[in-house]
C-alpha cells in the first residue's frame, strides 16, 4: 500500500531530514514512528500524505482516501466543534450526526457546540483525532495524535484507537514506547541520519 | 449603568464644548464670522422642515453612496485577482500608489474636465475607497492560514467549501474594517467633490452657496448636516457589518 524506495526529502535549501530511505507498509499494518526531534517521522507522514515532493526517489501510496491528523490541531477558529468535523464529511445536516457521534467517542459530546478558542489545547487535539476517525480514509496518518492529553486521557483514547484501528492502514508518530506498543503492529525507529530502522514487532 | 454612565460623559463633554462656543460666538459679536449655536440650530430645524431640504440630502447620500459601493465591489474583485495573478498585482500596484499619492482636488478638477460634474462625487468617493478596500483584502487573502489550506487539501475538501469555510471568514474582518474606514473617507471626498463642481441637489452646493452669499450660519448648519449623515452612516454600517461579520464568525477590525 505504501513503498518509499530510495527517498530523499527536505525542506528549502536545507540539507535533507530522508535520505535514500527505502520502506515499505503493507494493506492492514499499523506502523508506529518513532525516533528523536527532527529525525524525519513527520516528514515521512508528510510525504505520504502528499504534501511535500520527494527530492528523490519515489513514494507510492494506495489509498485513495486519507485521514491526516496534523501535529497541531488545525481547526477552523469561528466553526464549532461539531461543524469542524463535519466539515471533512458533508458539510450539511445529513452527516451532523455522524460528526457529533465521533465527537463523543473521544469523549468532547458536551463540547460540541463551543469553538477551538472556547477548549483546551487537549480537546482541540481531540476534536482532531474525531475529524480524522469521522472522515475514515483508507490510511490513517496520525502525528502524535495524544501528545497533549494526560495520562487517563490518553489510555481511554489508545483503547479506542486500537480498537478503531483493527485491520486498517496506520501510520503514527509517537514518543511513547507504551502506545507504539499498544497500537502498532510494526515499530520504526527513525535513525537520524535520513534512514528508517525496525525496532520490533511487539 | 457604565452604558448610562459613558453617554452622560459624551454629552457632558459636548455640551461643554458648546458652550465654549457660544462664548466665543458672544465674545467675537460678529455672526459673519463665527455664528452662536443657538441660531445655527434654529437654521437646522428650519432646514428640516423643507421637502427641498431632504431631496438634497437624499440624492447627495445616493450619488455618493453608489460610489462608495462600486469601489468596494471593485476593490474586493481586484484584490483576490491581484493575489492570484502576479501580472495583474504588478500592473497596478503603480497605479494605486498614484491614486493614494494624489491630492483629491487634482482627481476632482481631472474627473470634472473629463466626464462632467454630474458624475465627479460619485466617482471620486469611488477613487478614494478602491485603494483602501483593495489594500486591505489583499492583505486578508495573503494572510490566509496556510496550515488550514493544507489541511483542506488533505481532507480534499471542494472549492465551494473552502470558500465558505476558509477564504470568506478569513478575509471578512479586513473587508469589513476596510468598508468602515472607506465609508467615511469616501463620504468626505464625496461632499467635497460636491462643493467644487456644485451638482444641482447636492450638499455641496448648498455649502457653496453659503460661502458664496457669505452665509456663515447655513455653511455651520449644512456642515453639521454633513457630521451627522457621516456618524449616521458609520452607526448603520457598523451595525449591519457586525451582523455579517457574526454569520461569517468574523469580527470587526477597526484601524480608523
Amino acid at each position: 500500500m505504501i513503498e518509499f524506495s530510495a527517498v530523499t526529502a527536505g525542506y528549502g535549501s536545507a540539507p535533507p531530514v530522508l535520505e535514500n530511505c527505502t520502506f515499505r507498509v503493507a494493506p492492514g499494518e499499523r506502523v508506529a514512528l518513532m525516533g528523536p526531534s527532527g529525525s524525519g517521522k513527520t516528514t515521512v507522514l508528510r510525504l505520504i500524505g502528499a504534501r511535500l515532493q520527494p527530492r528523490q526517489g519515489t513514494v507510492r501510496v494506495g489509498a485513495q482516501k486519507i485521514s491526516y491528523m496534523f501535529q497541531e490541531p488545525r481547526l477552523l477558529p469561528w466553526l464549532s466543534a461539531e461543524d469542524n468535523v463535519n466539515l471533512v464529511l458533508s458539510d450539511g445536516p445529513a452527516t451532523l450526526a455522524a460528526a457529533r457521534r465521533a465527537l463523543e467517542a473521544v469523549g468532547l459530546g458536551d463540547a460540541a457546540k463551543k469553538r477551538p478558542a472556547e477548549l483546551s489545547g487537549g480537546m482541540r487535539q481531540r476534536v482532531s483525532l474525531a475529524r480524522a476517525l469521522a472522515y475514515d480514509g483508507d490510511l490513517f496518518l496520525l502525528d502524535e495524535p495524544l501528545s497533549a492529553l494526560d495520562a487517563d486521557k490518553a489510555a481511554e483514547l489508545l483503547d479506542l484507537l486500537a480498537r478503531h484501528m483493527e485491520g486498517r492502514t496506520l501510520l503514527f508518530v509517537t514518543h511513547s514506547l507504551a502506545q507504539a506498543r499498544t497500537l502498532a503492529t510494526r515499530i520504526c525507529v527513525m535513525d537520524g541520519r535520513g534512514g528508517i530502522a525496525p525496532l520490533e514487532a511487539p | 449603568m457604565k452604558c448610562w454612565r459613558t453617554l452622560g460623559k459624551q454629552c457632558a463633554v459636548i455640551a461643554l464644548w458648546i458652550a465654549l462656543w457660544a462664548l466665543l460666538a458672544a465674545a467675537v459679536r460678529q455672526p459673519l464670522l463665527l455664528p452662536d449655536p443657538a441660531a445655527v440650530l434654529a437654521r437646522l430645524f428650519a432646514l428640516a422642515q423643507q421637502t427641498a431640504f431632504w431631496q438634497i440630502v437624499l440624492f447627495s447620500v445616493g450619488r455618493i453612496m453608489l460610489g462608495i459601493l462600486c469601489a468596494v465591489a471593485l476593490g474586493a474583485v481586484m484584490a483576490v485577482l491581484s493575489c492570484r495573478f502576479s501580472a495583474v498585482e504588478a500592473l497596478f500596484a503603480p497605479l494605486l500608489t498614484v491614486v493614494k499619492a494624489t491630492p483629491v482636488a487634482s482627481f476632482i478638477l481631472l474627473v470634472l474636465i473629463w466626464i462632467g460634474r454630474g458624475s465627479v462625487p460619485a466617482v471620486i468617493a469611488a477613487l478614494m475607497v478602491l485603494p483602501v478596500v483593495w489594500t486591505n483584502v489583499a492583505a486578508g487573502v495573503r494572510g490566509v492560514d496556510r496550515e488550514l489550506l493544507e489541511m483542506a487539501d488533505s481532507y480534499r475538501l471542494g472549492a465551494a467549501v473552502r470558500l465558505r469555510r476558509i477564504l470568506i471568514p478569513s478575509v471578512m474582518p479586513y473587508f469589513l474594517s476596510a468598508v468602515r474606514t472607506g465609508i467615511g473617507i469616501g463620504w468626505k471626498a464625496g461632499v467635497a467633490a460636491e462643493v467644487l463642481t456644485v451638482p444641482v441637489r447636492s450638499i455641496g452646493k448648498m455649502i457653496y452657496e453659503s460661502k458664496l452669499y457669505l452665509e456663515t450660519t447655513d455653511l455651520f448648519a449644512w456642515t453639521a448636516v454633513v457630521i451627522v449623515i457621516s456618524l449616521l452612516l458609520e452607526k448603520l454600517l457598523v451595525a449591519a457589518l457586525e451582523r455579517l461579520g457574526g454569520r461569517y464568525g468574523g469580527e470587526v477590525r477597526g484601524n480608523d
